[in-house]
């Protein structure tokens, strides 16, 4: 039997490669369809969205993930996906079914207003800085001892190091 | 066939019309007599009106003080009348009310009028007391005319003595209880036997009358399923509630450790016999709070917008 060095591996050959569980999770992935059903649909002026309770009845598959019932919710509420945001999805035991909520904001730049930043962060709307909370305190600390304007050198400089 | 529907309705026409004159015929007279009251009445009122004018142009009578409620009250009524007029106008005209505005606008002036009808009461007092004193020049010994005299109403005066408060006399330190109304007595002192004991009474007796309603009234029955397999009352209120305030307000709330070990607790059958037969009496919300966990929450309490939940 040939062996099959690295670089004779093509495309066509990778389901041999692919573990047996992936396999099966491909062909259980397409079984059943899922339902996407809304309940205590509520219009909120002040804060001008609608939210809803978001329940999903998919028999025979794992939960939907949050983009798929992004768009479908903003196909059934005939809006665009971006300001559709929903979270806190939790499959009931058994499976088959879960429930979450959704918020469907009326512009994007209220969805930017309201909604939290970590939310936004899902999305990709918001970036959050990439300091830790440890060398942010430190940083603090180091600018304690100085007074004035040097105050930023010192936090530039110490960081460089 | 058509020639004599066509006499039917010839018939039923004359009827109507002959019916439609007996009516008017009678209330001409009524009309008549209406329509000459209304003239005379209008001269009088037209000559004080003009009077009235006649004074306010002539700076005797200012009208610069006075109530704006009134002065809106008169235009509004004004504004009613002249709506009337034109209702009567275009009923002696024959056109039909439905395609003029006088009938929206004197509804709407009847709306608003109906509205202030209540700040109308409440300031009838003042009105009252205002023209009287225009009028009449009331002496100053009137009693209705002064201010309360709020010095007058010092509880520490030696004169007023609460009755009930007086001691019989001869006996001195005696104490009187104070009468407060009835509260039902509440035991907390009971050892957990004895409170067993009562809750299981207590639940045998509703059991029993639960049992003789059933087999003998005709209402029908009800089954509950409380929430399949495995789910004693208290846990099955917790989750209802827990849900309840997840709906509510939109939010997760977190899992502790604790409420992970409770889960696989109630999921394992060995725990069940316990749940079904235990009788300890659980404590509302509301008995528990006095106790210990006002004392927690104190702390907790932030005067935050969402109601905190509970964990009973």
């Amino acid at each position: 039997m040939p062996t099959l060095s690295l670089t004779q591996i093509h495309s066509s050959d990778t389901l041999l490669i692919k573990s047996p569980w992936k396999l099966l999770n491909k062909f259980k992935m397409s079984e059943g369809t899922a339902t996407i059903r809304t309940r205590k649909f509520m219009t909120n002026r002040l804060l001008s969205r609608r939210q809803m309770i978001v329940d999903v009845l998919h028999p025979g598959r794992a939960s939907l993930p949050k983009t798929e019932i992004r768009e479908k919710l903003a196909k059934l509420y005939k809006t665009t996906n971006d300001v559709v945001f929903c979270f806190g999805f939790k499959t009931a035991f058994g499976g088959g079914r879960s429930s979450g909520f959704a918020l469907i904001y009326d512009s994007l730049d209220l969805a930017k207003k309201f909604e939290p930043k970590y939310r936004l962060q899902r999305h990709g709307l918001y970036e959050r800085g990439k300091t830790t909370r440890k060398q942010r305190k430190e940083k603090k600390n180091r600018m304690k001892k100085v007074r004035g304007t040097k105050k930023t050198k010192v936090g530039a400089a110490a960081a460089k190091k | 066939m058509s020639v004599s529907v066509e006499e039917e309705n010839g018939a039923a026409v004359e009827k109507g019309t002959i019916r439609a004159m007996e009516i008017s015929l009678g209330d001409v007279d009524k009309t008549k007599a209406i329509f000459d009251e209304v003239s005379h009445r209008t001269k009088d009122c037209a000559a004080l009106v003009a009077a009235l004018a006649h004074k306010v142009k002539g700076k005797e009578m200012t009208t610069a003080k006075g109530i704006s409620f009134l002065e809106m009250k008169n235009h509004l009524l004004l504004q009613y009348l002249l709506g009337l007029g034109g209702v009567v106008m275009t009923k002696l005209t024959g056109n039909s009310l439905r395609d003029g505005c006088f009938v929206d606008q004197l509804v709407e002036l009847r709306v608003i009028l109906e509205k202030i009808k209540p700040i109308d009461n409440k300031l009838k007092y003042q009105i009252d007391k205002l023209i009287r004193n225009a009028s009449d020049k009331q002496p100053e010994s009137d009693p209705l005319m002064h201010k309360a005299n709020l010095d007058n109403l010092n509880p520490d005066d030696s004169d007023v003595e609460d009755q009930d408060n007086e001691r019989p006399s001869g006996k001195k330190d005696v104490y009187m209880p104070p009468k407060v109304a009835a509260q039902p007595y509440d035991e907390e002192d009971e050892t957990p036997a004895k409170q067993m004991e009562k809750v299981r009474k207590k639940s045998i007796n509703r059991l029993l009358i639960r049992e003789l309603q059933e087999e003998f009234l005709e209402t029908p029955t009800e089954i509950f399923n409380k929430g399949e397999g495995f789910s004693s009352d208290h846990l099955s209120r917790h989750t209802k509630d827990k849900q309840r305030y997840e709906e509510t307000y939109l939010t997760r709330l977190p899992e502790t450790k604790k409420d992970k070990h409770i889960a696989r607790a109630i999921s394992t059958m060995g725990v069940l016999g316990d749940e079904i037969t235990d009788f300890r009496p659980r404590k509302s919300s509301a008995a528990s709070a006095g106790k210990k966990k006002s004392l927690k929450r104190k702390k907790s309490t932030s005067g935050g917008s969402k109601k905190r939940f509970r964990k009973k």
